[in-house]
This record gives C-alpha cells, sequence and structure tokens, in this order.
C-alpha cells in the first residue's frame, strides 16, 4: 500500500483551476520530489494533503487514513515545513519549540537537531535571520521523528553547507523510513536527494518517473564541431532540435533514436563530436516546451 | 486545547493587565469624584436643560443621577465607557486570535499538529471569556473596596448583577467579533464590519428614541438589551437581555467554530 495516495485531485478557486485532476502514488522511505514553476499547482497540493484547504473533487490519503477525515491522527505522523514559514515574532525559538512540542504531546529529538544545525533557541523570533528561522522551521518539522514529512520547498534561505546538511538529514530520514515529499523548483537538489519526482505545469501532473528513468528517457544533448563546411538545415529532422549554433559547431537535442542524427553526422568531417544524456533541468524543461 | 489557551494567555496577558487596570483606574476616578459632583449637580442638570430634548435624551442626567453611586456610576461608567472599553477589548483579541494568525501565516504553526480546528477555535475562545470575566470584575466589584476607602456608602448586590449584565453583553460581543474572526482572513476586516455593525446599533438606538413611530427598531440593537440602569440601580436583568445574548451568542459562536472548522486557509 502506498504511504500517500493523492487521487484525482482537483481544487478551484472560483475559476482558476490551481491544481486539476493529478493523481500520484509514494512509497515507503522514497523522498519524492514534486516539481513546478512557481504557481504550478504545487503549494495548493500540499496544502490539501496538510488539509490547509479542502479539495474540490479527489482525494488524498496518507498512511491509509483520509487527508481530511482523520486530520488530527494524521498530523501526529506528519512532520511539516512550509514554503512560507511565518513565525511569532515575539517568542523564542525555545518556545515555538516547546509549543509544537507540547500539541504533539510525544518525546522528541528538538536537541539533536538544534546541536545539528548549530541553533540559537533563546533568541528571539524578531531578531533572527531569514535563514535561522528556516532552521528554526526545519527543527519544529524534524523534531517529532515523524513517519512523512512534508516540506514545501525546505531548503529556502538556506546556504549552500546548511543545504547540505539538510539534504544529509533528509536521507537519514528516508534511511530510517520516513516518507519525504518535497516541493522544489531547484532541480540540482531534487537531482541530488530524490528517488522519484513529479512534474506539475498548470496544475497538471504532466509526469511522475523515478529520477533514474527520468535520466534514462532517451534524450540527448549533442555537441558537434565540424572541420568541413556544414548546412544546418541538413539536421532538420524529426526527434532533433538546433539549440544554438556555435563557433564551428552545432549542440542539438535529439529525442528517441539517434541512429539518423548518427548517421548524417558521420558524412561530415568531424574535428569534435560530444553525445551526453540530457540534464535532470533538459528534462524538465523538455516538460514545459 | 489547554495549551493554546495557556500560550494565548501567555501572549496576552499585559493588554488584558492594562485594560482591566483602566477599568479599576475609572471606578476609583469616579467614586473619588462623587462628592464633588454632588455639589455641581444643580449646575450641571441647568447647562443641559439649555440643549435640544434629543440630545439630552442621549444623556439622561437628572438630580437623581448624583444622588448615590449607583446612579452615578450608572451615567459616567456604564452607560458608555464599559460597552466602549469591552467592544475595544474584545473586538481586538477576536481580531487577532484568528483572523489575525491567517493574515499573519502563523496558523499554519498550529494547523500543522495534532489538534482539531474545533479545539483551536475553542482554545482562543476561552481566553475572551476568562478577559470578559476579569474586566467585567475590575469594571463592577471592584467599587466594593474602592468605595470602601473613600466611605461612600454601597448597595454590594447591585455591582454582583451588574457583573452578570457585563458578562452577558461582553459574551455576545466576543462572539459576534468571534464569529467574523472564523470567516476573515484579515484582522482590518473584522475591525471594519464590527465597528460598522456598532455604529448602525447606537444610531438605531438613538432613533428610536426620537420618535415614537421608530422605537420598535431599538430591538435590533444590542444596546437595547444592555440595560445597566436596571441592573446596577434596580438589581435586576431583565429576561429578554439574558435570552437575546444567550441564544444569539450561543448561536455566533456555533457558527463561527463551524466556519472555523470549513474552511480554507490559504495562507
Amino acid at each position: 500500500m502506498s504511504v500517500i495516495d493523492v487521487k484525482k485531485l482537483k481544487k478551484y478557486f472560483g475559476k482558476t483551476k490551481a491544481v486539476d485532476d493529478i493523481s500520484f502514488t509514494v512509497e515507503k522511505g522514497e523522498i519524492f520530489g514534486f516539481l513546478g514553476p512557481n504557481g504550478a499547482g504545487k503549494t495548493t497540493t500540499i496544502r490539501c494533503m496538510m488539509d490547509f484547504i479542502r479539495p474540490t473533487e479527489g482525494t488524498v490519503n496518507i498512511l491509509g487514513l483520509d487527508a481530511q477525515k482523520d486530520s488530527v491522527e494524521l498530523k501526529k505522523k506528519i512532520g511539516y515545513l512550509s514554503g512560507n514559514l511565518r513565525l511569532y515574532n515575539k517568542w523564542t525559538g525555545r518556545e515555538h519549540i516547546d509549543f509544537v512540542s507540547k500539541l504533539n504531546g510525544k518525546d522528541d529529538i528538538a536537541k539533536e537537531i538544534i546541536e545539528k544545525f548549530h541553533f540559537n533557541p533563546d533568541q528571539k523570533v524578531k531578531s533572527l535571520s531569514s535563514g535561522n528561522k528556516q532552521k528554526l522551521g526545519i527543527i519544529m518539522a524534524f523534531m517529532t521523528n515523524p513517519e512523512i514529512l512534508i516540506m514545501d520547498e525546505p531548503t529556502n534561505a538556506l546556504d549552500p553547507l546548511l543545504q547540505n546538511t539538510m539534504y544529509e538529514l533528509i536521507e537519514e530520514s528516508a534511511k530510517n523510513g520516513t516518507t519525504v515529499f518535497m516541493s522544489s523548483h531547484n532541480l540540482s537538489e531534487v537531482d541530488r536527494v530524490c528517488h522519484k519526482v513529479g512534474i506539475i505545469k498548470d496544475g497538471k501532473m504532466v509526469a511522475t518517473e523515478s529520477i533514474r528513468n527520468l535520466k534514462e528517457k532517451r534524450l540527448y544533448t549533442v555537441t558537434a564541431y565540424f572541420s568541413d563546411i556544414f548546412d544546418k538545415n541538413e539536421f532538420v529532422m524529426e526527434g532533433v532540435g538546433i539549440t544554438k549554433e556555435i563557433p564551428g559547431g552545432l549542440l542539438l537535442t535529439a529525442k528517441g533514436d539517434i541512429n539518423e542524427l548518427v548517421a548524417k553526422l558521420s558524412g561530415h568531417n568531424l574535428k569534435d563530436l560530444q553525445i551526453e544524456h540530457a540534464s535532470l533541468e533538459d528534462i524538465f524543461l523538455e516538460f514545459y516546451e | 486545547m489547554f495549551t493554546i489557551l495557556w500560550r494565548t494567555i501567555k501572549d496576552r496577558k499585559y493588554s488584558l493587565l492594562i485594560y482591566c487596570l483602566s477599568a479599576l483606574a475609572l471606578i476609583w476616578m469616579y467614586i473619588a469624584l462623587l462628592p464633588a459632583m454632588e455639589r455641581m449637580a444643580d449646575s450641571m442638570i441647568e447647562l443641559l436643560s439649555g440643549y435640544p430634548d434629543a440630545f439630552v435624551s442621549m444623556f439622561p442626567i437628572n438630580a437623581e443621577s448624583f444622588a448615590n453611586i449607583e446612579n452615578f456610576l450608572a451615567i459616567e461608567n456604564y452607560s458608555f465607557m464599559v460597552p466602549i472599553l469591552m467592544i475595544f477589548m474584545l473586538t481586538a483579541i477576536a481580531g487577532v486570535s484568528l483572523a489575525g494568525e491567517v493574515e499573519t501565516g502563523t496558523a499554519e504553526i498550529i494547523l500543522s499538529t495534532p489538534i482539531s480546528r474545533v479545539k483551536i477555535f475553542f482554545g482562543k475562545y476561552i481566553y475572551g471569556i476568562i478577559a470578559i470575566a476579569f474586566f467585567s470584575l475590575c469594571s463592577t466589584l471592584s467599587v466594593i473596596p474602592v468605595a470602601k476607602i473613600y466611605d461612600v456608602s454601597y448597595i454590594a448586590a447591585n455591582y454582583f448583577t451588574m457583573f452578570g449584565m457585563c458578562l452577558l453583553f461582553g459574551w455576545i460581543t466576543f462572539s459576534l467579533a468571534m464569529f467574523l474572526s472564523a470567516i476573515f482572513s484579515e484582522k482590518s476586516r473584522v475591525y471594519m464590519f464590527l465597528g460598522g455593525i456598532y455604529i448602525m446599533m447606537y444610531v438605531v438606538q438613538i432613533v428610536s428614541t426620537l420618535s415614537e413611530q421608530w422605537s420598535d427598531v431599538k430591538y435590533i440593537s444590542f444596546f437595547h438589551y444592555y440595560d445597566y440602569e436596571a441592573a446596577i440601580i434596580n438589581n435586576s436583568i431583565g429576561a429578554s437581555s439574558i435570552w437575546v445574548f444567550g441564544i444569539l451568542a450561543i448561536i455566533f459562536t456555533v457558527a463561527g467554530a463551524y466556519w472555523y472548522n470549513r474552511r480554507d486557509f490559504a495562507i
């Protein structure tokens, strides 16, 4: 049974279709990256999962429970990090941590994470930098040792070093059986930590694939330098796109069978040829064309 | 729920203290002023007699008004100051508690914890009830020790009745404010709506005294049921005050909790 099972989820705000009929599943221990640009529907989906907003249609099941009807029971098992983290300015970090701890009513590992992030919990939130506020949000999400982590752009405002600490924490949690659902528009982040990715565009899910499968999609970047005269129109063929002309050569994107392209290239005197699997970024952009 | 209540008490203790001390200071001031006012009663009544009847009807001052502390406080404190302070205090509490948390985004912190929305609502609601109780206590029963200090005679039972009237008025005020706060996502809209409602009710109350033809419109005003004179002077609370305030407070509370439980939080 999937840990997270979203079926035909729709959320409309008046005539605006924020999320339009999306479905996906996330398995236990998986790190699921939810990719899409701003306004694609990532946060709306997360808010439906957290029962902050109610779906227009469709269901969200987490750990076999209904995200709406069993919301209280589920939140005992979910750690949540908002993408737009807002804290009580007059409280200290410790007051936030104690408040969340009391409402959760179970032992926590806040101390351990505070040390990991070198966070000073006795400072008032209003005097914290945005990075430190984000650290506090991370501590509040992880401190209850949740079975599921739902995070909306978790590395927002963190410097590269802390981003690495965060990735390690996510990976460690997943190894311990925690299922992670995280939205992002940082492709290298998703590439680094996620096992599976869902790509959302204009409220619709355009792809749900494992990172490995996605990368194994036959999408290539071809860089060719010619010793002889060439005509770029020769390479106008199905599945091949001319990305740009470079001095003495061409940068091409090829999709599917590349034999025809290679045959065409071999008819030329080549100075250099480089054929690479496309990066996640190229694949992502392909979905957004 | 008690974690939320306790946290709310901690966060708002100073503002509640300021309101309570203001209520106490007003009582102190009026009791201290009573002897001087008794001496000036005749000239004040003469001054008011020069104003139009409609204006005077808003300030029902006569020779009786200064005859004892109950009459004096009825005119000076319970007619205007206490309800206005209560409206300000309770509107602010309600506005910040629900709509304010949505506006600032901090509602997400509570909503992501394993506590039902109904418990969140009532955690905040109970704080408001505590605030009403403390403020009412300072506005009414504090008269007893202060009057003793100034050696002013008083009727203790009337202050307990006035305490009940303040609780009722506070309850309806707060329930209405919490209902609006559960609906809106910005506290300024709560304040704007409540301000409009109370101004309308006040105008209706005045209009009802101007003409026999319009006298029935008073029934849509809370100020009609807030019968402070009956409570502080006659030691009684009318059944209509209890029923109207009680039933409306329950309706607004249930509707507010229901709405808060059903609404979207698109923070």
